[in-house]
């Protein structure tokens, strides 16, 4: 089972392993990290170490106690602990890191039964529960290169009416931020080998910035259509949610029109959240929110049978 | 009928064999809801047993006296007296626990182990027994919730019974303490004593 | 017919026993729920107005813009002087409920500000009696409305929000606002 991915017919068969599509994930995200690495320091590299390294021992170990195949060589767990790592500012605790991943892999994937059973974005999951148990820890934000002085993000500094960060330096990703959310240029060259090498469907990433921009650009703070669409676009954790987070094939539709929806939605809560909400950033939210709804877009979506009657 | 009652049996029925929350699975509300700190679940658990007892024995006594077929509304006002008495006194006399518990004393009303008793064993049983199933329910619900909420307490805040156990540089783990927190404590407790159960009854059958 | 009538009469045989025993405690436990009630509220009182040795209540209706403020108390020293006030008010945080007193001195500083039963998320909002309330307590003048911040406050009107609560730390700091700018309007005009 574990050589396959989970999904309705047609089981069309292909080189297609989980273990392919995780090496391809891990390749995919290498640039941001190297780049969130570079500009953060050493506290950055010890938490994406310690990420990874504990959702592989933490599902080693789990999967031991329950006495089931032991998984690991998937790189499925290495996956969502360097996606949490991503996910995390670069000034944390080093428990911090351990924690996410060992709950993530725990208790969002194993405890639901494992690859392809888990309901809700496991790295997703995990951040949430970091930010709500230790709130101050998980929003220090670090101006990159300098240590720990504290700075606002760039969505953070939107909220709070303070400078905002220039284009340039959010496009390259010299700004405060989560270690592998700052740099959009990283992120893009990523996501494009997944698109590259048809890991992912190009339509959530597409659908999903699209109508972000849409929004922000419409509900603009001084009036209808005065937004500035490319300053929510290059903010924030949307590019590494967009096309890491959002595309994750067990918590996203399985049709393209389901897909499309999905991305709308994920588009419109993060929008939301931004514009109206308490904090200044909401794709980790609004992608768990739609995950939640995956279930009932599957329902009204159905995947066309294959070789069944085109309508 | 006349069996004779065992009143050790009927107490560790109550607290093991039939826990209200780990075995019956009865009750969630207040415990997902006070189990924040080891002292409201103390208080909670004490003042959920109080009203347990009187309404066991009371309807215990008046079990051939209530029509069965306004058994339930009997049984509510009954309940709801004594839940009444015991926020009054707690008012009166505990009122940093009242300020607490505050919103969820007067919900001991519907709060199901007292109604499932009523109806399950109180209305069947004589007055002795009944009183003794009250007291066992009673302590097995304390104890599950004296449990949850250590955890809670321990990991989420770093403070026993508001004592705090690591210093001041421990940070807890917040999340433990609402509601979210609530759910996975109550789903790996119930896990993990289930685990030992199975475990046991496996080692009895060997 | 009759068997519903003797259910009937069983029924309200029951009620009436349940409510005579709650009358027979009820006058067991009502001075002293009185007594415990009263003792808050001085507590409460003197907890933000510590100078004050006694309390006097405002009879004055309060105007629709401050609703929520729920009772004033003019604050006397010794000699029977007001020397400012106390108010109670009832506002909305994060949720609603959210209990608070906050004493004004007539001399231009805030003396206390006490923060009672609340509803806000336990580990966040909740720390508001630890974390909002002692920045209160430092005498700060209001002739300012006070503002919050997020990270350290410099200027004498910002308030450190407390992190990962910011809706709270506004609801309260804006009632503290309300009250001032009541005692500006009302009480310290009457004077």
């Amino acid at each position: 089972m574990d050589q396959y991915i989970m999904s309705s017919s047609p089981h069309v068969r292909s080189r297609e392993t989980t273990a392919r599509i995780m090496r391809d994930v891990i390749i995919a995200l290498l640039p941001a990290t190297a780049f969130g690495v570079y500009i953060f320091g050493l506290n950055a590299l010890w938490t994406v170490i310690a990420g990874t390294a504990s959702a592989v021992l933490a599902e080693a170990a789990i999967q031991l106690l329950m006495h089931k195949k032991v998984t690991v060589r998937d790189g499925s767990a290495a996956v969502t602990g360097l996606l949490l790592a991503l996910n995390l500012p670069p000034s944390v605790p080093i428990f911090i890191p351990v924690i996410g991943s060992v709950f993530a892999i725990t208790i969002v994937k194993q405890a639901f039964g494992g690859l392809g059973h888990n309901f809700i974005n496991p790295a997703l999951a995990a951040r949430a529960f970091l930010l709500a148990s230790w709130p101050s820890l998980m929003t220090a934000w670090i101006i990159p290169g300098a240590d720990a002085v504290s700075s606002a993000t760039p969505l953070g500094a939107l909220k709070m009416g303070e400078p905002l960060a220039r284009y340039s330096d959010m496009f390259f990703g010299t700004v405060g931020g989560c270690i592998g959310e700052t740099s959009a240029l990283a992120l893009i060259i990523g996501g494009l080998y997944l698109i590259a090498r048809r890991v992912i469907d190009p339509r959530i990433p597409v659908v999903y910035i699209g109508t972000v921009a849409l929004f922000t650009w419409i509900a603009g703070p001084s009036g209808l259509f005065t937004g500035d669409a490319l300053y929510h676009i290059l903010g924030g954790g949307l590019m590494l949610g967009a096309f890491f987070m959002a595309t994750d094939y067990t918590t996203s539709p399985m049709s393209g029109a389901g897909k499309a929806l999905f991305a709308a939605g994920c588009g419109v809560l993060t929008s939301v959240i931004r514009l109206w909400g308490g904090y200044p950033e909401g794709v980790s939210y609004s992608i768990l929110l739609m995950n939640l709804t995956v279930p009932l877009i599957d329902k009204a979506f159905v995947p066309r049978r294959f070789g069944g009657a085109v309508k | 009928m006349k069996n004779k009652v065992k009143p050790m049996a009927v107490l560790k029925n109550g607290m093991f064999t039939e826990n209200p929350t780990f075995r019956l699975v009865l009750g969630m509300c207040p415990t997902l809801a006070v189990t924040t700190a080891a002292f409201n679940a103390i208080g909670m658990g004490l003042a959920a047993t109080f009203v347990l007892v009187g309404s066991n024995a009371v309807i215990s006594l008046l079990r051939n006296f209530i029509p069965s077929k306004v058994r339930i509304p009997a049984y509510v006002v009954i309940i709801a007296a004594f839940v009444t008495i015991v926020q009054m006194l707690l008012k009166a006399f505990v009122p940093a626990l009242n300020e607490s518990l505050g919103l969820f004393i007067p919900l001991i009303v519907v709060n199901c182990i007292i109604l499932a008793r009523a109806e399950a064993y109180a209305s069947k049983n004589g007055v002795f027994a009944s009183l003794l199933d009250g007291v066992g329910i009673g302590l097995g619900f304390t104890g599950a919730m004296l449990i949850i909420s250590t955890i809670r307490e321990v990991v989420g805040k770093g403070q026993f019974f508001g004592m705090s156990l690591f210093g001041d540089g421990f940070q807890g783990m917040a999340i433990l303490g609402l509601a979210p927190g609530g759910f996975i404590t109550l789903g790996l407790v119930l896990g993990l004593i289930n685990f030992i159960g199975l475990k046991r009854k496996k080692k009895g059958a060997q | 017919m009759k068997r519903i009538i003797v259910i009937a009469l069983k029924l309200v045989v029951i009620t009436v026993i349940a409510g005579l025993a709650l009358g027979v405690v009820n006058s067991i436990t009502k001075e002293p729920i009185a007594q415990q009630e009263m003792k808050k509220a001085t507590e409460a009182r003197k907890a933000v107005f510590p100078e004050a040795a006694d309390f006097q209540k405002m009879d004055i209706g309060i105007p629709e813009e401050y609703a929520i403020i729920k009772e004033v108390y003019t604050a006397l020293d010794g000699e029977g002087n007001a020397i400012g006030i106390t108010a109670a008010v009832v506002t909305k945080g994060y949720s609603s409920g959210l209990n608070l007193t906050v004493g004004v001195g007539a001399d231009g500083t805030i003396k206390g500000v006490n923060i009672g039963s609340n509803n806000e998320s336990p580990g966040f909002g909740s720390k508001a009696p630890e974390e909002l309330a002692p920045q209160f307590s430092e005498g700060r003048p209001y002739d300012e409305p006070f503002v919050v911040v997020k990270g350290s406050a410099a200027g004498d009107n910002e308030i450190q929000a407390i992190s990962g609560a910011t809706i709270t730390s506004k609801g309260i700091v804006s009632a503290v606002n309300t009250v001032v700018e009541f005692y500006k309007q009302t009480a310290g005009g009457a004077q």
